[in-house]
């Protein structure tokens, strides 16, 4: 297992290099120099060419380009993301303040597409072809269509309309004031797990059909074990190997999701953060912030090998 | 999904002549003899397609004119379903919405598809150090979470039909090439392609015309599921304004904004549009089952 994981981690070096070096290139190969991208063609036109030197120097933009990427890289390693190039304050305490949320959001969404998920798809597995297993699937298919930005605008709609709602102005962190932080923090969660769990249910029905015909699971039947107990202690453990692979492969998309799902809910997190930042061109904030995403992203896939491993003693990586 | 289904695999797409007519129209004829379902969203889709295309001859008003006396009204006999903020009418804009949303999501799947296919079966095929270093280029791509990856891409590219376009084929090009590489490794061991290779055809004919045939079958699969991922995926960008700039209607920029930027939304502003989403994107998935089981019924219920 430790060599596993520390293997894993010399493979993801490569990657690891090549993210940044994307990231890097891509925030460079906008027409034009990033001066006039920051502050537009007429605003870089009015700089007097001292003033345009001081700026460049200060973005750190003077240096030549491989300098400024392994300088970057060295910045990131000591966690320095220099400060925000319109507001002035350390981008660093900027991501401290807003990561919280948005992991906690995060978190959230995927505990409720497993709590929702996993249930509804071993009911409609064990109702097969009753009204519970169809009014299952439909809801399946139709969650499945339905952009979470667009369910995130419905519910907004309705605490609006209903309830007067106001989008929340502050970040409350949950041990700050629970109730307050629960109130900002569980609809953007529900509404981003919802096509998650949708997934989830979907695979954990046709895993479940598959892992009842098994030979294993008649046996289990056949020494008298109550069905309940047949699917959830013998089947339902195997049916989910595959849904944790799953988990993994929607934290993309999840992740991706949470960006949305926190603008259309003027959450302030690291998504609605980094909107921000690419209207108001702050590409230094970008840089970092997407670099972030593709970190968090890495390491969370990580996570689900290493949990995968673990519980499937079946699998041994050597 | 459908539980009642065909033995033989390949029945819905390569039925031969006994239906009359050509080959291809009787391999339509009976897939949707098969799959009801699957032929239905065809139907759907073709509809959609329709409107699209008669977009100027169906919709009721210019989408982009601003009328400011008919600003912000409910849905009338005049305006199906509402005006917006600026007196245009709904159901136009939704209309001509159709246009980018069908045109964009047809192009990135080609455009990936035919990129992956390119890439899979040549890294595949070739294998050795071109296969590594393409392999090591899409883990990188695969390290981003696809939307953030299409922000960063369009952040710097500027906003535009052509960088959303490309921002969402890189997107999509790795899953893609990863099954069309692992296609072209299985097939290139195969007695028939050592056969190819013992007759004197040249490396570029076998990739061509014996492996990449192979792949077609699993790309189709994976293309007609693809269609309504990257329909979400162009409203997402819209929806956050970094998608193709006002006055061009599209899904996307009718939602964006609308609840939170103003003080009291209007209701058919937020709730028409989604439904125009989420019919497109139903219709595509549902027809990507279909297209799924019949062109392999061993993937059933896999996805």
């Amino acid at each position: 297992m430790h060599r596993y994981l520390s293997r894993r981690l010399i493979y993801a070096i490569p990657t690891v290099l090549g993210t940044t070096a994307l990231v890097f290139v891509a925030m460079r190969i906008m027409p034009g120099d990033m001066l006039a991208a920051m502050l537009g063609e007429e605003g870089a036109g009015l700089l007097s060419e001292a003033d345009r030197q001081i700026m460049l120097a200060k973005l750190g933009l003077d240096r030549p380009i491989h300098v400024q990427f392994f300088v970057w890289l060295w910045d990131i390693v000591r966690l320095d993301f220099g400060e925000s190039f319109f507001k002035g304050y350390p981008n660093a305490e900027l991501l401290a303040n807003r990561g919280p949320i948005t992991a906690q959001i995060a978190i959230m969404s995927v505990a409720f597409s497993w709590v929702v998920g996993i249930p509804v798809g071993v009911l409609a597995a064990l109702k097969r072809n009753s009204i519970l297993d169809y009014l299952a699937r439909f809801s399946t298919i139709l969650f499945l269509a339905t952009p979470n930005f667009w369910l995130a605008s419905l519910v907004v709609l309705a605490y609006v309309l209903v309830f007067n709602w106001m989008p929340p102005i502050g970040v409350v962190m949950p041990w700050e004031d629970p109730w307050q932080n629960l109130q900002i923090t569980i609809m953007p969660a529900i509404v981003l797990g919802s096509s998650a769990s949708a997934t989830i249910a979907r695979l954990t029905r046709s895993m479940l059909l598959e892992v009842i015909r098994e030979d294993y699971v008649r046996t289990a039947r056949a020494k008298g074990l109550g069905e309940s107990t047949v699917v959830v202690v013998h089947a339902l453990r195997n049916a989910l190997l595959p849904v944790i692979t799953l988990s993994g492969l929607l934290m993309g998309s999840l992740l991706g999701g949470s960006v949305v799902v926190e603008v259309a809910f003027n959450v302030p997190g690291l998504g609605a953060t980094m909107i921000a930042a690419i209207r108001e061109r702050d590409f230094l904030l970008v840089q970092n912030l997407v670099l972030i995403y593709a970190f968090v992203f890495m390491f969370a896939n990580l996570a689900v090998d290493m949990a995968y491993a673990w519980i499937d003693p079946r699998i041994h990586y050597e | 999904m459908m539980d009642q289904q065909p033995t033989d695999a390949l029945a819905g797409l390569s039925g031969g002549v006994r239906y009359g007519g050509t080959a291809f129209g009787s391999a339509i004829f009976r897939f949707i003899k098969r799959y009801p379902v699957g032929g239905a969203m065809g139907a759907v889709i073709a509809l959609l397609f329709f409107i699209a295309i008669a977009a100027p001859l169906l919709s009721p008003y210019d989408p982009i004119q601003i009328k400011v006396l008919d600003a912000r009204t409910g849905p009338s006999s005049q305006h199906l379903i509402g005006t917006d903020y600026m007196g245009r009418d709904l159901l136009s804009r939704i209309i001509y919405g159709a246009r980018v949303s069908l045109f964009v999501s047809v192009t990135v799947v080609l455009m990936s598809t035919v990129l992956a296919m390119a890439l899979g079966v040549a890294s595949g095929y070739i294998g050795g150090r071109f296969d590594m270093i393409t392999q090591r280029v899409l883990e990188v791509i695969l390290a981003f979470p696809g939307l953030v990856l299409a922000l960063a891409l369009l952040t710097a590219m500027g906003a535009g039909v052509i960088p959303i376009l490309i921002a969402l084929t890189v997107v999509r090009i790795p899953a893609t090439t990863r099954v069309t590489r692992s296609v072209a490794l299985a097939v290139k061991e195969y007695p028939y392609v050592e056969a190819a290779r013992a007759i004197g055809a040249s490396h570029t004919r076998i990739m061509f015309r014996h492996v990449a045939p192979q792949t077609v079958a699993p790309v189709l699969v994976l293309a007609t599921a693809s269609l309504g991922t990257v329909i979400i995926a162009e409203a997402s960008l819209g929806f956050l304004g970094l998608g193709i700039p006002p006055p061009t209607p599209t899904w996307g920029n009718l939602l964006g904004g609308v609840v939170t930027a103003t003080f009291k939304p209007l209701w058919w502003l937020v709730v028409f549009p989604g439904i125009a989403i989420v019919i497109t994107v139903l219709a595509f998935n549902l027809l990507g089952d279909s297209v799924r089981d019949a062109v392999d019924p061993r993937l059933r219920g896999t996805t």
